[in-house]
């Protein structure tokens, strides 16, 4: 029995659930003139169903499945390395905020380089302070798409 | 008398269109946007791990200030360039820059490894060019005609071919149905967020302003193809603590002067290969017309034909320009006819076009009949971007070979953060919203986890995509009938549609259950 493969369709069948009787109820408006019983819940109720019946019969089928070997594939692996580029994402949405999106951006592209293996700092500096600049001109001149600078440039300090 | 009239009519009409095509493509932007696309396409399926889809999908967001043939030609030529890019890496270094090299890095490789890589990769070009233009010349010519059938859908054909349709989620399910079902229906849940599109009652807005506007299909799609993809790359950079360059770690550096060795393609071996050339072709054509099937399959089938027709059978697997030129030939000559569904009736037939079909949304173009009544200089400027494609991709892929090598040495610790700032970039630009960039991330994080969990992201995006289709397609027909379930049947064209749908579930359970019994 692959766990993890367990645990996935437990998940589905534990979301379609939260669907069913918390998410839709709740979150998906009822409305009173529904056009020939349709109303806006129907369809989310179908695919939460849907789910429902698909998750079950995953478990369903994994529980019989014999045991698998163990996957040594690198590929997806959700780690520490893959953690911590979610955390850092999570830390350039909140720079952006506050920053911009050009020296965020910035600042992200040097520590990712940095952090995912290169050891030229002429390079990494060179390469982010070329990409930054390009996708300055290339959006805010160019294309007229007005480029967030972040609280403290817009309202000062 | 009557169908020579009719013949002679239809040639009139066209020329008349093609002329006003041929005028409204042939401006300095447009031709521009076809070279740069296809460099970039180039450029982009070169590299291992940057997919088609996450090639077209980076350049969408740069297409939104453009003229709408201009946009969707750029999109067209990079999608054309990665698709013959992949190649490249494939023969250099064994590895495919797309799943549709694949194939030819079965015979690619040898020829690199005997010290004729220059000579597979302009194969490669030529058999890419070819495939490519014969195919799209007979799409070009028989689509106004397809279109004109198309006139005769209504809400209720469209309901029953839309379903049809979804059957392309089994197609693209990967090894487990079931889990590829599953990604669809959370790619249907994540469709219905917004508002109810007959009612306009509030789903899933959790009270946010945002939300009801419903989820932006471009961060989406960015999200769940580009983020799990530049995670899963950085990981693995720093897994081989850094030095991993793009293709291998274990690279043969003696490959790059074989590459510079000059050694030329010859006419008698291009003659020997051209018969396979077309081959691939009319593979690619019927393939790329059937939802669901892309470029692999096409690529693989073409291979195998040209094995049973060559002279030199036995060469194949060790090294044959006849294997490399079926396969680029076959995996090339579905770009034109996957649009046919695409273009006439407003369904995309795999994940590309269901890109496109965004991108034609966003340039307020609704693909299906219609396209050809209202905007048919549009839709001859496009076949004219098709055929420039090709003698784009024969120019560019000519130059871009003596220098392939570099480009897939650059490390990917450069590449993919700069791939990263782009997606971030790219998603701002749609509605200058912070929020669709937070969007991007959350669904580049559900994307990964569901790609760890190994559930194909594929059917869910193409679910997003049909599911508003699908519901709209349901609940107008309802609307007409006043209710009565009656109207789906009435139609020969939507009963056509369903035996096509119980056909293809029927062959899709088919297929899994063997697979199963075989495992």
């Amino acid at each position: 029995m692959n766990k993890k493969d367990l645990f996935f369709s437990l998940f589905i069948n534990f979301f379609a659930l939260l669907l069913i009787f918390w998410l839709i109820p709740r979150h998906v408006s009822p409305h009173a003139t529904a056009l020939h019983g349709l109303t806006p819940q129907v369809f989310p109720y179908l695919v939460a169903g849907l789910l429902g019946v698909l998750g079950f019969v995953l478990t369903i089928k994994i529980i019989k499945k014999p045991h698998k070997k163990f996957d040594n594939n690198i590929e997806y692996k959700i780690n520490k390395d893959a953690i911590f580029c979610v955390l850092l994402f999570g830390v350039y949405m909140f720079l952006i905020f506050y920053v911009g999106m050009l020296i965020s951006s910035l600042m992200f592209l040097i520590v990712f380089m940095f952090f995912f293996g290169s050891q030229q700092w002429g390079k990494v500096t060179i390469i982010s302070v070329f990409m930054i600049f390009i996708l300055f001109i290339f959006f805010e001149k160019l294309a007229l798409v007005p480029i967030p600078r972040g609280y403290f440039f817009e309202y000062g300090f | 008398m009557e169908i020579l009239y009719y013949i002679l009519n239809y040639i009139a009409e066209y020329c008349n269109n093609m002329k006003l095509g041929i005028f409204y493509f042939f401006t300095f932007s447009n031709i521009i946007a076809i070279f740069g696309g296809v460099a970039i396409g180039c450029f982009f399926g070169a590299i291992p791990g940057m997919s088609i889809t996450l090639s077209v999908a980076l350049i969408m967001p740069f297409t939104f200030e453009m003229e709408p043939l201009t946009g969707i030609s750029l999109l067209v030529a990079v999608y054309v360039g990665a698709i013959y890019g992949g190649s490249i890496s494939a023969i250099l270094f064994n590895t495919p820059g797309t799943p549709a090299a694949a194939c030819t890095c079965i015979d690619g490789f040898k020829l690199s490894q005997k010290g004729q890589a220059y000579k597979a990769l302009q194969i490669a070009n030529w058999a890419s060019c070819i495939g490519d233009l014969f195919s799209t010349i007979i799409v070009m010519l028989v689509l106004p005609l397809l279109a004109r059938l198309a006139l005769y859908f209504g809400s209720p054909e469209y309901f029953a071919l839309i379903l049809f349709a979804m059957t392309i989620i089994g197609g693209v399910a990967g090894r487990s149905m079931l889990k590829g079902l599953i990604s669809g229906a959370l790619g249907f849940l994540a469709a219905t967020v917004g508002m109810d599109p007959v009612t306009g009652g509030a789903r899933f807005g959790f009270g946010s302003l945002e939300l009801l506007k419903g989820l932006s299909f471009v961060p989406l799609l960015i999200g769940l193809f580009a983020i799990p993809e530049v995670i899963n790359q950085l990981t693995r950079s720093r897994h081989m603590k850094g030095k991993a360059i793009i293709a291998n770690a274990n690279i043969d550096y003696n490959i790059k002067t074989n590459v510079m060795k000059q050694d030329k393609l010859t006419w008698e071996e291009f003659k020997e290969s051209f018969p396979h050339m077309i081959r691939g072709g009319i593979v690619g054509l019927v393939l790329g017309v059937i939802p669901g099937l892309g470029a692999t399959p096409a690529a693989f089938i073409s291979y195998e034909r040209a094995r049973r027709f060559s002279k030199n059978p036995n060469e194949f697997g060790s090294g044959s320009l006849e294997g490399v030129a079926a396969a680029e030939a076959g995996n090339n000559a579905v770009n034109g006819p996957t649009l046919v569904p695409l273009l006439t009736l407003g369904v995309p037939g795999d994940v590309i076009t269901a890109v496109m079909l965004g991108a034609f949304m966003i340039f307020d173009l609704h693909p299906g009949p219609m396209l050809f009544v209202q905007h048919i200089d549009f839709i001859y400027g496009l076949f004219c971007a098709l055929i420039m494609c090709d003698v784009a991709l024969r120019l560019v892929g000519s130059i871009f070979i003596r220098y392939a090598h570099y480009v897939t040495r650059v490390p990917t610790s450069f590449v993919f953060p700069c791939v990263l700032i782009l997606c971030v970039f790219g998603s701002y630009a749609v509605n200058n919203n912070l929020f669709d960039v937070m969007m991007m991330f959350l669904f580049g994080v559900i994307g990964f986890i569901m790609l760890s969990f190994k559930v194909p992201t594929v059917p869910f995006l193409i679910a997003f995509v049909l599911a508003p289709l699908l519901e709209r397609g349901l609940r107008r027909s309802l609307v007409i009938s006043d209710g009565s379930l009656l109207i789906f049947f009435q139609s020969p064209i939507a009963i056509f549609f369903y035996i096509l749908t119980i056909f293809a579930v029927y062959s899709i359970t088919k297929g899994t259950l063997k697979d199963i019994k075989s495992n």
